[in-house]
């Protein structure tokens, strides 16, 4: 039987999530491990490889870190302000603050899959 | 800060259009015309907010001594911030009312060789005696030149010398009370030293480009090079430099310098920084309001903390407004307000903060996101304390992170946070270059869109390819033919399923390899060697294949060491086999040293029939290796100089033998 990567891969995404695994709990008796990267500019182009390059190595030692009973905080975010989205806004002519929804939006479908 | 003196109005230049009438960042007006309608763009003064983090250069320094950088990022934040130590210097200035000029130089070793001098085109003196100056009109079509450059291109790009002699000023060296010329140049910038530099043409490169055009006196005053062909940089003794002579070490010779200065009161010790005091400040809309009311009679006053944050008002019409204003100051409802101390009318700032204020202190929030009261509490600050890895592009490891080093020690003076330095360790990745090796560009149609990959091959083939295709610090191009070689190895662990057996430890014929490979994995994922983690992987894989089965420890231990990269084929794997919980919610695997050593033999190394030597070799090592591993051995090698040798043998777990003439 081949591996149906499509269904295997959404269904453990809607598990992890259900279960909180990746949650990282204030307080907790275990060891922390802050790791972070610079977020995405919500600009309209949506990902870029270079996203996955620069986010998936650090997503790799905090799973590892995690494993190895760390209590990880590996956030993700926007950077909604500056000249990126207001160029953006003014070349389209659409409000940065609607620009910086709608981007938002499509990054964080395209970051969860 | 504004409370600590740490914000403050200055006038600065900034590029405007005047056709447009808005003001430009560097990147909207390069080569000087308006990336908006073409037209040049002119330098024009503006008064705009600043954050004096001049005052915390030494601090943001002495604290690169105390984390974990990669060694190029460090390098390149001590460049950006420029220290440098060297004296100040006072010429004086023939032709003005007793007047001096003060220089900035860091070698005044060389002040014997000083030739002219050069002032910012902008410097106040001029303006002061330009009554004196008789080439006036001169200077000022010089300066409306200059006022269309950025600083970029005047120091940077320039190519060709440019400048003007003032006729009617000229500086009196106050070593040798030699007459020396003053020109103006833009390869000088007010915002550096004094806005005026001491040229020592022979030692210079600028100075002697200059030197050669308007045809200047070279004199030399350090020996080892040749000043008829060019400046010459290096050290050597010093010569035509009265007292100084015959000293060949600059550190003694600057000391020597530097007392006599001070001594005759005519210059002092001095250090100076190339970074800048922050210019915090755009006049656009899209960022964080600046929360300063000015008031006619109180001045400027901050917002009061109960008002704080002072949030961006909604606003329909969002461009650039005119004359360099923000757009913000087109709404009266936000403009107008009433002052907090004295209830008089007043208004509010209307510039907004740079892109790199919530660059500066993000991660700080995402300790603490819903808390109401504070940016974050103190329990939670100091719990989750420092970031303890943080990763990204090498574009930002000066502005990004100098700015929000200076903002968290801010921070940290004032007891808002528990420590001093944000970042434990920065490391950066390479770019991903198009198929084609040049970098991604839309122009170039060499773009690969990630949900392309992921909808052909799924998530966990992007993720290992990405990491597998080079040094996690390099620039790597695509390559499609590795993206399926990714593929198919996920496809392998997938069919690891059909040749699985029972069994709760590793088999004897793996052992040794798992053993090794979680070893590798560990240690090259902290590493950040992603790329040989996974080939590490993929050569268990094989082993696994060749040997035609897998028993449930080795599977297991596989799973785990294959999820940080390929998370969800794992998963799957793992539910599938019920080894027990979720993957993502297991534990490590852990290796046992003493099962990652190589069998070994020792044999012995003979040249020409008799045993010079004995080596330890791993036992399967197949025979060119075994003969090198001979000739690296020092009385093997020192036997074998300088002959020829004839034949090299080896004999399995016994012996090599070199015969040689």
């Amino acid at each position: 039987m081949g591996y149906d990567f499509k269904s295997v891969e959404k269904k453990w995404q809607d598990k992890w999530e259900e279960k909180g695994v990746f949650k990282a709990v204030d307080f907790s008796p275990k060891p922390k491990f802050y790791t972070l990267v610079e977020f995405p500019y919500p600009s309209g182009a949506g990902m870029h490889v270079g996203h996955i390059k620069a986010y998936s190595g650090l997503e790799v030692v905090s799973r590892k870190k995690r494993m190895q009973g760390y209590n990880v905080l590996f956030p993700i975010g926007f950077d909604a302000y500056g000249l990126p989205t207001e160029n953006y806004a003014i070349k389209t002519g659409i409000h940065p603050r609607k620009v910086t929804d709608m981007n938002i939006e499509k990054f964080t479908s395209q970051l969860k899959g | 800060m504004f409370e600590h003196g740490l914000a403050f109005r200055d006038k600065t230049l900034v590029n405007y259009c005047p056709s447009c009438k808005v003001v430009l960042s560097n990147e909207d007006s390069q080569g000087g015309k308006c990336d908006i309608c073409h037209s040049d763009i002119v330098q024009k003064s503006k008064d705009v907010w600043y954050l004096r983090i001049t005052e915390y250069a030494d601090r943001l320094l002495e604290g690169l001594d105390r984390v974990d950088y990669l060694p190029n990022v460090k390098l390149q934040q001590r460049n950006w911030i420029g220290k440098s130590t060297g004296a100040f210097v006072d010429f004086e200035v023939k032709g003005s009312d007793g007047e001096k000029l003060k220089i900035y130089t860091t070698r005044p070793d060389t002040l014997f060789g000083v030739t002219f001098m050069v002032m910012a085109p902008e410097h106040p003196m001029i303006d002061k005696y330009a009554d004196r100056i008789s080439n006036m009109n001169e200077v000022r079509a010089y300066r409306s030149e200059c006022a269309k450059k950025t600083e970029f291109e005047r120091t940077q790009l320039v190519k060709d010398k440019t400048g003007v002699r003032l006729s009617g000023l000229s500086g009196i060296n106050p070593v040798n009370g030699k007459e020396i010329p003053i020109y103006i140049s833009d390869y000088v910038m007010m915002g550096y030293g004094t806005g005026a530099i001491m040229a020592v043409p022979a030692h210079d490169e600028r100075d002697y480009d200059f030197a050669k055009k308007f045809g200047i006196d070279i004199i030399e005053v350090i020996k080892g090079g040749d000043i008829s062909k060019a400046a010459y940089t290096g050290e050597g003794e010093l010569v035509n430099s009265d007292f100084l002579n015959g000293i060949d070490n600059k550190k003694e010779a600057i000391e020597k310098i530097t007392d006599f200065l001070a001594q005759k009161g005519i210059g002092e010790k001095g250090v100076q920084f190339k970074m800048k005091d922050w210019a915090f400040n755009r006049q656009r809309y899209w960022g964080e309001p600046i929360p300063i009311i000015y008031c006619p009679h109180c001045g400027m006053v901050p917002v009061p903390y109960d008002e704080l944050p002072l949030k961006l008002p909604e606003v329909a019409d969002f461009r650039p407004g005119q004359d360099g204003e923000s757009p913000l100051a087109k709404i009266e409802s936000f403009v107008n307000c009433k002052c907090p101390k004295c209830g008089a009318d007043a208004k509010r700032e209307t510039d907004t903060m740079p892109q790199w204020a919530g660059s500066s202190w993000y991660f700080l929030r995402y300790m603490d996101p819903h808390n109401n009261e504070a940016f974050a509490s103190p329990e939670k600050l100091k719990y989750w304390g420092e970031v303890d890895w943080y990763n990204g592009g090498m574009e930002h490891v000066t502005r990004h992170m100098i700015y929000s080093r200076f903002w968290h020690k801010f921070l940290y003076d004032i007891g808002a946070v528990p420590l001093d330095e944000p970042y434990a360790k920065r490391t950066a990745q390479g770019l991903i270059l198009g198929p084609d090796g040049e970098k991604m560009s839309k122009s170039k149609g060499n773009v690969v869109d990630p949900n392309d990959v992921v909808d052909e091959y799924g998530a966990d083939v992007l993720r290992t390819y990405v990491l597998f295709m080079g040094d996690y610090e390099k620039a790597a191009p695509w390559s499609e033919s590795s993206v399926k070689g990714c593929k198919r190895f996920i496809d392998r662990v997938w069919g690891l399923r059909n040749i699985l057996t029972d069994g709760d430890e590793y088999s004897a014929e793996l052992e040794s390899a798992v053993h090794k490979t979680i070893k590798k994995v560990s240690s090259d994922i902290e590493a950040m060697k992603f790329n040989t983690a996974i080939a590490a992987l993929m050569t268990l894989i094989n082993k696994i294949y060749e040997k035609g089965s897998v028993n449930r420890a080795e599977l297991k231990a596989f799973l785990t060491l294959l999820n940080p990269f390929a998370p969800h084929v794992t998963e799957e794997l793992w539910s599938l086999e019920d080894f027990g919980g979720m993957l993502a919610d297991g534990k490590w695997v852990d290796h046992d040293e003493s099962k990652c050593v190589d069998d070994t033999v020792e044999i012995a190394v003979q040249i020409n029939g008799k045993v010079r030597a004995k080596i330890n070799v791993p036992a399967d090592i197949e025979a060119p290796d075994a003969i090198a591993l001979a000739k690296e051995n020092e009385t093997v090698a020192a036997a074998v100089a300088g002959k020829s040798v004839v034949k090299e043998i080896y004999v399995k777990g016994r012996l090599v033998n070199i015969v040689v003439k």
